[in-house]
């Protein structure tokens, strides 16, 4: 028997056939590790994997229609060294006015109702900040992709991210936002993002590229 | 197989069919032959041939011309229909018109992309090792990787002709920049296929993808590491299930961004 032969029936299926298999959310999973220590594939732990081929084949589903970001149907995942699925970094400045309105405060857009910041550079989103806990804007609603929030711990952080590339410690000054507040930055420029505590309450997350 | 032929209905037949015909358009009229050169091709991922670089000998360079005519497909009718169809696809997500055909790369499975356009109304070459070819077709889910191959090789074309393989690769002492991109439009096309994977087949893919990576960290044909080149992969994925609405333009642009480019 050729070789080609079974190729051929397996490709097909590929090319035309919608196969029943795992939906888009269970892919997406952000976690490179299983629970068992060992790497995923595409978000799929090996061990979840069904070596089984779908008995079955249909037409392809139409993919889903493209959505406009809006402020009122927002992805609140912040993905490190991404952003946001509608406003992530390197996106036009324009699409972070369309999710979250902000007006320009020098090179930044800012959002203090949303709880959210860009810095613009080009007319590109460069860095993105996410509020929790502050006197002037609101708490951002939503939390990073593994998880972190505001009701989450430095603690917390490391368990998720592991140890930080660098840590700053401080007390903020009577000038700063939070005056005699001690201020700890975990920075994780290998990701891309940076939390800052303030008294050990998270009061921002920056995104930034990787480095 | 008899069993998975059964299985494909008949107007995926049909479909196929069509789709034969936007395959014989984009095959070259001529089988591209290639000699097995002293100067072998890496064992795994693609060979770029740009500005005057190449790892392919001259000998072998030299047989791969228009001059061998008596083969244009693989041999295999179904084959070519099924592959015919992908590069239609291919062709029309990326915007790119390359010509196609195979080679003979015992010994060092391969598959090239070349700027150089042998057809006319083409843009570029890709080649595709027909050891390869048959080593991964008899592997389980072996066609995945196909597809990400070719993914992979009309994105080295998409490279070429806007001015990203130029920006991956200055300053840069090795391929690796220009690989990794590739890769990350390679898991975009996946990705933007419409079809729900088995999880078998993203974790054969994902393991067969890891799997040519190198650790030959300052050999200028280094393509990343086996992570490095899994983690493109997956991130292109993951764009285009996020976001389909956007175009190649727009993956080329955070592929290179996702590279810190």
């Amino acid at each position: 028997m050729k070789t080609y032969q079974v190729f051929i029936p397996m490709l097909c299926f590929h090319l035309t056939a919608n196969l029943i298999g795992l939906t888009a959310s269970n892919v997406f999973a952000e976690e490179r590790l299983c629970p068992d220590g060992k790497r995923s594939y595409f978000g799929v732990c090996p061990e979840e994997g069904n070596n089984s081929r779908p008995l079955q084949s249909e037409l392809p589903t139409p993919a889903p229609k493209p959505k406009s970001p809006s402020s009122g149907d927002l992805s609140l995942k912040i993905i490190q060294g991404v952003g946001l699925k509608e406003c992530y970094l390197g996106m036009d400045a324009s699409f972070f006015q369309r999710a979250f309105g902000g007006k320009r405060e020098g090179q930044y857009l800012i959002a203090p109702n949303h709880g959210v910041d860009a810095l613009i550079v080009d007319g590109k989103i460069s860095e993105l900040f996410f509020y929790f806990y502050s006197k002037t804007k609101s708490s951002f609603a939503g939390s990073t992709d593994r998880g972190i929030n505001a009701n989450s711990s430095p603690l917390d952080v490391t368990a998720k991210y592991g140890q930080p590339d660098r840590i700053g410690q401080s007390v903020i000054s009577q000038y700063g936002a939070m005056p005699g507040a001690n201020e700890k930055s975990m920075e994780y420029p290998r990701f891309g993002v940076t939390f800052t505590f303030w008294d050990d309450k998270l009061a921002d997350i920056r995104i930034y590229s990787k480095r | 197989m008899t069993h998975l032929n059964s299985l494909i209905k008949r107007r995926q037949l049909l479909q196929y069919g069509a789709s034969g015909a936007a395959f014989t358009s984009l095959i070259s009229p001529n089988f591209v032959r290639a000699t097995k050169a002293g100067t072998g091709l890496p064992m795994a991922g693609c060979c770029l041939m740009h500005g005057g670089e190449s790892l392919v000998s001259q000998s072998r360079l030299s047989r791969i011309d228009n001059s061998s005519a008596n083969v244009d497909k693989s041999g295999n009718p179904r084959l070519d229909r099924s592959l015919g169809y992908l590069l239609a696809d291919l062709a029309s997500k990326f915007k790119v018109r390359p010509g196609f055909g195979y080679f003979d790369d015992r010994g060092s499975p391969n598959a090239l992309a070349l700027p150089d356009s042998r057809l006319s109304a083409s843009t570029g070459t890709v080649l595709f090792g027909r050891e390869m070819m048959s080593t991964h077709i008899n592997n389980a889910n072996g066609d995945m990787f196909i597809m990400g191959i070719c993914a992979h090789e009309f994105a080295h074309i998409v490279q070429f002709f806007s001015g990203y393989y130029e920006r991956l690769s200055k300053g840069q002492q090795t391929k690796k920049l220009v690989e990794l991109h590739a890769d990350f439009l390679s898991g975009y096309y996946i990705g933007l296929r419409k079809i729900n994977y088995a999880s078998a087949e993203l974790i054969s893919l994902g393991r067969t993808w890891e799997s040519i990576g190198d650790s030959s960290y300052t050999d200028p044909q280094h393509h990343g590491t086996p992570e490095e080149r899994l983690q493109a992969v997956e991130n292109g994925y993951r764009f285009a299930r996020e976001r389909p609405e956007f175009g190649i333009k727009e993956a080329c642009e955070v592929g290179a961004r996702y590279l810190n480019v």
